[in-house]
Parts: C-alpha cells; sequence; structure tokens
C-alpha cells in the first residue's frame, strides 16, 4: 500500500478485497432459502390485493357507466319537460282567449242592465238623500 | 454484469410465465436475482437487516408491476432499477434519523463474524463519512462490478455523473486511508 496512486487509478486491492469482505453477502443457503420464503409469502399476499385492485377497478369502471347513464337520463328527462312545457305553452296562447276579450263587456248586456230607467231612478235616489 | 444469452432466453420465458400469473415462475425469478439484488440494495442502505427489507419491497413492486415489463429487456437491468429506487426511498426516510445514528447503524449492521482486521475497521469508517451517492457509485462499481451506464441507469442519474462520483468517491477514500497506507 506505500505505492503513490493516481486520482484515476483503482483502488488498491488490499481495500477492495476489505469492501468485498465487508459487503460479502450471507454466505448460509439457508439464509436465502428463508429469504425467498418470505418473499414470497408477501408476493403471495400482494396478489390477492393485486386481485381486489383489479376487482375494485371493474366496480369504478361499471359505476362510472352507471352514473354516465343515470345523467343521460336525468338530462334526457329534463329536455323532454321542456319540450312538452313549450308545447303546452304554445297550445294554450292558440286556444285561450286573449286579456281583452276577457274583459269586454258585450254590449247588449250592458243595455239591458243600465238602461236609461234604472240610472235615472238611482239618480233620484241619491238626490232626495 | 452482462447475462448469457441462454439465460436471457430462461428468464424471458419465466419472465412471461409470471406475468401470465404463474407464481413459480416468479419465485424461479427470485431465487436467480436475490442475491444480486441484495447487492445493490446493500450498495445503498449499507445495513443488513435494510438491504433485506429493501429486497422484499423490491420483489413485491416488481411482481405488482410485471403487467408493465417489455420482455424485449433483460429482467436483470429491469429488477435492479426497482431494487435501486426501493433502496433510495428508504434511505430518504432514513435521513430523518441523526448522522450519529446512522453512523452507529452503519458500524454495527451485518458483520462478518471472523473480522478483526484493521484494514475493514478503518475502511468501515471512510465508507460511512462519504456522501451517500459516493458511496453507493463506488460500491456498486469497485465492490459489485457493475459498470457506469448501469450504475447511472439504476441510480437514475447520467452516466457521467457516476463517472464523476467514483473519481470523487476513490480520491476522498484514498485521503481518508492516507495515513494507514504509509504505515503498511
Amino acid at each position: 500500500m506505500s505505492d503513490e496512486l493516481r486520482l484515476n487509478d483503482p483502488l488498491p486491492e488490499p481495500v477492495l478485497d476489505a469492501g468485498r469482505a465487508l459487503y460479502a453477502p450471507p454466505a448460509d443457503e439457508a439464509y436465502w432459502a428463508s429469504l425467498h420464503a418470505r418473499i414470497m409469502a408477501r408476493v403471495a399476499d400482494s396478489a390477492g390485493a393485486r386481485w381486489w385492485m383489479v376487482v375494485g377497478g371493474w366496480a369504478r369502471s361499471s359505476f362510472a357507466v352507471a352514473a354516465a347513464a343515470l345523467v343521460a337520463a336525468v338530462v334526457g328527462l329534463l329536455l323532454l319537460h321542456a319540450r312538452n312545457q313549450e308545447l303546452r305553452t304554445a297550445y294554450e296562447s292558440a286556444t285561450q282567449p286573449t286579456v281583452a276579450d276577457s274583459i269586454a263587456i258585450p254590449s247588449g248586456a250592458l243595455s239591458e242592465r243600465d238602461g236609461p230607467d234604472t240610472r235615472g231612478a238611482t239618480f233620484r235616489d241619491v238626490i232626495s238623500q | 454484469m452482462t447475462e448469457s444469452p441462454r439465460n436471457d432466453l430462461d428468464e424471458r420465458a419465466l419472465a412471461a410465465a409470471a406475468q401470465r400469473g404463474d407464481q413459480a415462475a416468479f419465485g424461479a425469478l427470485v431465487r436467480l436475482h436475490q442475491q444480486r439484488a441484495y447487492a445493490v440494495a446493500r450498495a445503498i442502505v449499507t445495513v443488513h437487516e435494510d438491504a433485506e427489507d429493501v429486497v422484499q419491497e423490491a420483489f413485491v413492486r416488481a411482481y405488482q408491476a410485471l403487467d408493465r415489463f417489455n420482455l424485449a429487456q433483460a429482467f436483470g437491468p429491469w429488477l435492479n432499477r426497482i431494487v435501486a429506487n426501493a433502496a433510495l426511498d428508504l434511505a430518504r426516510r432514513r435521513k430523518v434519523r441523526a448522522t450519529e445514528e446512522l453512523n452507529e447503524a452503519l458500524a454495527g449492521g451485518f458483520r462478518d463474524p471472523g473480522e478483526a482486521d484493521e484494514l475493514r475497521r478503518r475502511l468501515r469508517q471512510a465508507l460511512a463519512r462519504l456522501p451517500e451517492r459516493m458511496r453507493s457509485v463506488l460500491v456498486l462499481h469497485d465492490i459489485e462490478g457493475f459498470a457506469h451506464a448501469e450504475i447511472g441507469q439504476m441510480l437514475g442519474i447520467p452516466e457521467g455523473t457516476a463517472r464523476s462520483d467514483l473519481h470523487h468517491a476513490r480520491h476522498r477514500l484514498r485521503g481518508m486511508l492516507q495515513d494507514l497506507r504509509d504505515e503498511t
């Protein structure tokens, strides 16, 4: 290790050996078998979760479709109602008499009820009091 | 770190089967890759127990992401990226710890029972003082044998940055081990 080292040179072999020893993975086969078993247990758990995520995805899609259908139905009903209202208004305006028509008094009725005799009698009654 | 064509073919078949929901095929992939995954995780999180947690988490993530795995690619590099991401996530969570506590954890990590060597003790201390990414790059390159491009992909940094990190990490390490070199 007493050799002069340059910056871009690899680290000296004894340092690399020490590093390999520090970072050496466990050598015991039983350790890796145990780790494998733990990994697969977690994978199996996540597989169940994944299945529920898929079902949840379907449920979300179905809900979205149902919601869209409901919105479409409501909009359709509102449009139908508005159209009916429009038709009714048009029908009524065509069939019902106008305001002027409803306040017009037949000339015959006036002359019968408020004829000269009736008006004269009323005038005399007011004057006498 | 390049895998042989034969292994690639076997792995592709296993990965395809795993994508179809064959858990035994995925188990075979785990068996093939768990030691390399551990090496990648350990290079980043340094502590044995953390590396073990990262490996488990990474394989679960890989299983959940199998649909997105492109069978035209090799499984190993794809998995290594997932392992490195899981390790970086854990390292970020660990940053809330005090530095002293982290150094203690590093010193008290998985130990070779036969270790009595002064160089190893000093090297462990020196590595603990390196910035996290520099240490990861140095361990992945000099100890685990990954190429700069692979390290860049794993850590999400450009290849040139991986080279530069390695250069600075070696420089710092040499400085910290200078007196040891003079003694030996």
